[in-house]
């Protein structure tokens, strides 16, 4: 029997089908030096890979090429992801890199290793270490290249967000060898002047090369020395830096950064009307629980029977004016009056003993006034001589002729002295 | 209202009032009071963010600060 023949097409496609079975060869990684770099006019890179003793052809496209952070060469060392397979046109066998680094950056993430375990042991990236952001931050210092989109951007956001805050540039060289004594000057610069309550650190995209600084000893320790709080803002989501884990915030971008450090206008303005809303609302609650208080008042008994208050006062006015009239000093009165009543009677006897004697002791002394008594002795015919209604008591006073009243008991008599004789003594 | 108020003052005081009225531990007449200040302070913190005009940027240099403008791209 005729053995059937291949085409070689058909060869290599069943070449290219049994790399693509291998799992192993879907997934290489491989340290290598590059050379014959070539590079197509679109973009594609063409080189290959060798050691000491072997070489392999290696493609890489332009989809993938223009993600490099460097430009491989000849003879550069490099670290290559990618699978193998089959070039069918030509039946050869290759290298599809999809990334590419240089090997040197191998020693790089060996320094960043080395470092973040030393700053981990001194504690320097403990939560516990992490302050809080201000809600509110009055003046925010921006520490990164003047140039950049990233100073744009952190601007555009905060402008946007919250223009109530001030911010401050403090310019910084980002790349480079100088970049880590000008970050750690400014950041240091910035807490002597302590202008600002909030501090961003960082710049925009870059090669990890390019980062680099903020990978920096003396740059990571300022950021943890920092009185004022911090947020890193250093390339894209995907890169880390230490001073990443150092400060109280890292932001995936700069314009992240900027949205951790203000709040929104718009959510504060919804979040003023809500609380008006509540205080509406509390205030109408306290109202209508006065009214309704009011309202239970105003069915309570003294105001639904206000004769009860009186009914009550009447009871206690009555036991009061009892009370008093126990208490009254007309007990005391009485008992005087009648003291006083007996001491009346008492005087009164006294007093009729006294007038008795004394009426006893008048009459004892008229009878004797009786016999004393002139109109007496001249009913016995004693008689009165007077002249000029002066009574006469010596003859001394009369003269013959005169004219006399001679007074009688019963009467008088007109008469003229005849004469007179004066008796001797 | 006092010229010196910071927005945040404001805004903290607008809470504190809102939580005291809404605590019903006032009484009427302090809630009444507590009420327009706590409008005043509303008004205050919505003219703050409404009238705020576009955000202050300066460059420090050296020592002194500067008017900071970034260049377009």
């Amino acid at each position: 029997m005729e053995r059937q023949y291949l085409t070689v097409s058909a060869l290599n496609r069943y070449l290219k089908f049994k790399f693509e079975q291998d799992k192993n060869l879907q997934d290489v990684l491989i340290k290598a030096e590059v050379s014959n770099f070539k590079r197509h006019s679109r973009g594609h890179l063409y080189f290959t890979l060798k050691d000491d003793t072997s070489q392999i052809s290696a493609v890489m496209f332009f989809g993938n090429a223009q993600k490099l952070r460097f430009e491989p060469k000849e003879g550069s060392q490099v670290i290559v992801e990618g699978y193998v397979s089959v070039y069918e046109v030509a039946g050869t066998y290759q290298v599809y890199v999809t990334k590419m680094s240089e090997a040197g950056v191998g020693d790089l993430y060996r320094a960043f290793e080395m470092l973040k375990k030393k700053m981990e042991s001194e504690g320097l990236f403990q939560e516990d270490r992490k302050r809080p952001l201000p809600k509110f931050p009055q003046t925010i210092g921006i520490i990164t290249s003047p140039t950049g989109a990233a100073v744009r951007d952190i601007i555009q956001i905060i402008d946007r967000r919250y223009p109530l805050a001030m911010l401050i540039l403090y310019p910084a060289l980002v790349q480079g060898d100088s970049a880590k004594a000008s970050i750690t000057e400014q950041i240091e610069k910035a807490n002597r002047q302590a202008l600002c309550d909030l501090l961003i650190i960082g710049r925009g995209g870059g090669s990890i090369e390019d980062l680099w600084a903020f990978n920096e000893e003396m740059v990571v320790r300022a950021i943890s020395a920092s009185k004022i709080p911090t947020i890193s803002a250093v390339g894209h989501e995907t890169d880390f830096t230490l001073s990443d884990f150092v400060s109280d915030r890292r932001a995936p971008t700069p314009s992240g950064a900027a949205e951790l450090a203000v709040p929104d206008r718009q959510s504060l303005l919804v979040a003023i009307v809500d609380l008006t809303k509540r205080m509406k609302l509390a205030l109408s609650n306290m109202l209508d629980s006065h009214s309704s208080h009011l309202k239970e008042l105003v069915k309570a008994t003294v105001f639904q029977r206000p004769l009860r208050i009186l009914e009550t006062s009447d009871l206690r006015l009555t036991h009061l004016v009892d009370r008093l009239i126990q208490a009254s000093p007309k007990k005391r009165i009485q008992d005087k009056q009648d003291h006083l009543i007996r001491l009346g009677q008492t005087l009164n006897k006294d007093m009729n003993a006294c007038l008795q004697t004394s009426r006893y002791r008048f009459l004892m002394l008229a009878e004797k006034l009786d016999l004393v008594n002139p109109l007496g002795l001249m009913k016995k015919g004693f008689a009165l001589v007077k002249k000029d209604q002066t009574i006469v008591k010596s003859v001394n006073q009369l003269h013959p002729q005169d004219l006399v009243d001679v007074q009688m008991h019963d009467g008088s008599i007109h008469c003229q002295v005849l004469s007179k004789r004066k008796d001797e003594s | 209202m006092d010229e010196s108020m910071t927005f945040e003052n404001a805004l903290a005081k607008l809470e504190t009032i809102v939580k005291n009225l809404e605590s019903g531990d006032l009484s009427l007449e302090n809630s009444l009071t507590a009420y327009q200040e706590g409008m005043e302070l509303a008004r205050f913190c919505h003219d703050q963010i409404k009238n705020a005009e576009a955000v202050i940027v300066k460059l420090m240099k050296e020592d002194t600060l500067e008017d900071f403008k970034p260049k377009e791209e």
